[in-house]
């Protein structure tokens, strides 16, 4: 049955996984003679409720793929598949909305808003989604509680640890339940003790909310804890195997 | 309900930058601000000297001779009264008077002539008051536009026999014979210095004096009027009989531009052959015409002034969402990250500005009201601006904010997110 032809790249995009990457390239100034091949063809896929990282070090191309995975950017060529939505026929128009609903951002600076409490930064996604404020006041605060911000929702980005800020970040970026969350680095601005502790956070979401985990990180030893490690150098996927969580899990 | 959201937050980014925001809203304030003070005084003044005109007439005419220039085309100033007096000869006399009276039968209600005498010192023991002198003839009463409380106006027959009486003000009273009544003061002397002559007049009428606000404003010490026969005033000025100026009361009913321009024709007439003179009338009609002009002329000028502020506060509103707009192009990057599209950054912006302009707006119709109305007390006649004209201004200042607001809003919706959170 599986060699019947499907219609519908949902479909198959479906089947597949989560994330479904086949032979992406990205070029930078095209046609000028400083053209810049970032990404050279790379095929990748995360089924849902994976928690994978992604390392490289920098100047490998990891950024840029982050961006196409997070629908910041397109590629040059080749197929996205993003939850059963083929990126390709996405209108420029249309990202901010795949954005908003399919991918929650945590980034290594957290990026909160400034002046606005810690409650209307989770709420924020919510309002782009368009919920209805007593909906998106009633979620917010069950996401703060669920990083354990539940004490904290009132405070400003400024009066908050680096921890607690990338908590709520966290929070923030599960707002619209989407289909991966997308962390770049979320530790990297933290000492080790709390990074320690979002990172258990991350793990926690995994095992206990079944949440797809992206995680893009240099650190080998962030990256050996989830379940795939993915290694990309100059462009290319180099390496894919088993980490540490995927043993734990097994 | 985004909208909401953007109005809390625009609120809250001015709470943070207090200073700053209130330097962005000062052109603003003053811009609003200042245009609605002008626009205040300028309509209480307005409504005030209609209101001043139409107590005086709205149905008379004021004739007079003019000079017709020399053959340089020059004035020699003698109807204005810088240049030498007015020959005998050149004034209009009763007998022409008489003879509009006759051929105008049924159309004239009454011709005021005046003639002033002059400013002087009244005295009385320690007690002394100034005053202006003026002569007048009784038919002037319905011009001068007084209340006599006390005894009667000028008579035909005080004026036509030169009897040295005067109507006075209660005020005058007040400062010559502190205490006495104003009935009390019929029949009394007064003793009035005009330059080397003392002058006698026996009082014959009381009027209340009524303080006009411009009378008020520019004259710290009240000087009121004492109103003499004109037979009387001319044998203490040496002004020969005939007057160069009148005003003419027409009857009810009559068309007072037609009235004016066969009254003018009239006289015209005595000054064919006199090549130094002409007649020239004006209804208040024509007159309050005039001063609409140029109030018109007046606004337009201040309409280009208060365009030119807002202008400039605009364009400093503008500067500061640009600053605004770099300062936070993380928070943007972030913001379009998390799924915002272009159009609702878009519109976070233009609502900040457009906030930032509404309340500068708002203090400034605030500000341009206590100084409209300070303005116009100070003037003699208060009065509130009118709500058109802060709907107007409130309005205005919205626009202002969305026109200026619009540029930089728009550079932040097209930022590239990449670009935008990668910003230090």
């Amino acid at each position: 049955m599986r060699e019947k032809m499907c219609p519908l790249p949902e479909k198959a995009g479906e089947a597949e996984g989560i994330i479904e990457m086949r032979g992406i390239y990205k070029r930078f100034y095209i046609g000028q003679p400083n053209e810049l091949e970032i990404l050279k063809g790379i095929d990748l896929t995360v089924h849902k409720g994976e928690f994978v990282s992604i390392v490289g070090a920098s100047g490998s191309g990891k950024s840029t793929l982050m961006n196409i995975i997070g629908a910041l950017d397109r590629p040059t060529e080749g197929q996205y598949t993003l939850d059963g939505l083929q990126m390709h026929d996405v209108p420029d128009r249309g990202l901010s909305e795949i954005r908003c609903r399919k991918i929650g951002f945590v980034f290594q600076t957290f990026n909160l808003i400034p002046r606005t409490t810690a409650l209307s930064n989770v709420a924020l996604p919510m309002l782009y989604a368009g919920l209805p404020l007593r909906e998106r006041s009633r979620r917010a605060k069950e996401l703060l509680e669920l990083v354990g911000m539940g004490e904290r929702m009132k405070h400003l980005p400024n009066e908050l640890s680096g921890g607690q800020k990338q908590r709520v970040a966290i929070a923030r970026a599960m707002a619209n339940d989407p289909a991966i969350i997308l962390a770049d680095e979320p530790t990297g601005a933290l000492d080790s003790q709390t990074g320690r502790l979002v990172m258990d956070l991350f793990h926690r979401l995994h095992r206990e909310q079944g949440k797809t985990i992206v995680l893009i990180t240099h650190n080998p030893e962030l990256a050996a804890e989830t379940e795939e490690i993915i290694t990309i150098s100059d462009g290319q996927v180099i390496s894919r195997e088993k980490g540490g969580g995927a043993l734990a899990a097994g | 309900m985004q909208l909401v959201e953007n109005i809390l937050l625009a609120l809250s980014g001015l709470r943070s930058n207090k200073m700053r925001a209130l330097l962005t809203m000062l052109g603003i304030i003053i811009g609003i601000g200042s245009v609605l003070a002008i626009v205040t005084v300028g309509d209480s003044m307005t409504a005030s000297v209609t209101n001043v005109m139409n107590d005086m007439g709205a149905n008379s005419i004021q004739l007079g001779i003019t000079e017709r220039p020399d053959e340089n085309g020059e004035y020699r100033g003698s109807v204005s009264g810088s240049g030498s007096r007015i020959a005998e000869d050149d004034l209009i006399s009763e007998d022409m008077i008489a003879r509009y009276r006759e051929a105008f039968a049924g159309q004239v209600g009454a011709i005021a002539i005046s003639d002033y005498t002059g400013s002087g010192q009244a005295k009385n023991g320690r007690n002394h008051a100034s005053c202006d002198v003026q002569g007048l003839n009784a038919d002037a009463f319905g011009t001068v536009n007084i209340d006599i409380i006390a005894g009667h106006f000028l008579s035909e027959r005080e004026v036509g026999s030169a009897k040295n009486v005067a109507v006075i003000s209660d005020k005058f009273i007040e400062k010559l014979f502190p205490g006495l009544g104003v009935q009390e003061a019929l029949g009394r002397e007064i003793k009035v210095q005009m330059g080397e002559e003392l002058q006698t007049f026996t009082v014959t009428g009381v009027y209340r004096y009524e303080i006009s606000g411009m009378m008020q404003a520019m004259t710290g010490d009240v000087s009121t009027t004492v109103y003499i026969p004109l037979p009387v005033s001319r044998k203490i000025t040496g002004n020969p009989d005939g007057c160069s100026y009148m005003q003419i009361k027409a009857a009810d009913g009559v068309d007072l531009e037609q009235f004016r321009q066969r009254s003018k024709d009239f006289f015209a007439r005595f000054y064919r052959s006199n090549l130094l003179y002409d007649i020239e009338a004006y209804s208040m009609e024509s007159i309050i015409g005039q001063m609409t002009g140029i109030l018109g002329t007046m606004s337009i000028a201040i309409g280009i002034i208060a365009g030119i502020s807002l202008l400039v506060g605009g364009i400093g509103v503008m500067n500061i969402m640009l600053v605004s707009v770099t300062e936070r192009t993380r928070e943007i990057g972030t913001r379009k990250a998390l799924g915002a599209k272009n159009s609702a950054i878009r519109i976070q912006f233009i609502v900040e500005s457009m906030i930032i302009c509404l309340i500068g707006g708002a203090i400034g119709v605030l500000l341009g009201t206590g100084l409209g109305r300070l303005g116009s007390t100070l003037l003699g006649f208060p009065g509130w601006p009118s709500v058109r004209i802060v709907v107007i201004a409130v309005c205005f200042s919205m626009g202002i904010g969305v026109f200026f607001g619009y540029y930089p809003a728009n550079k932040a919706a097209k930022l590239d997110p990449i670009e935008a959170l990668r910003y230090e």
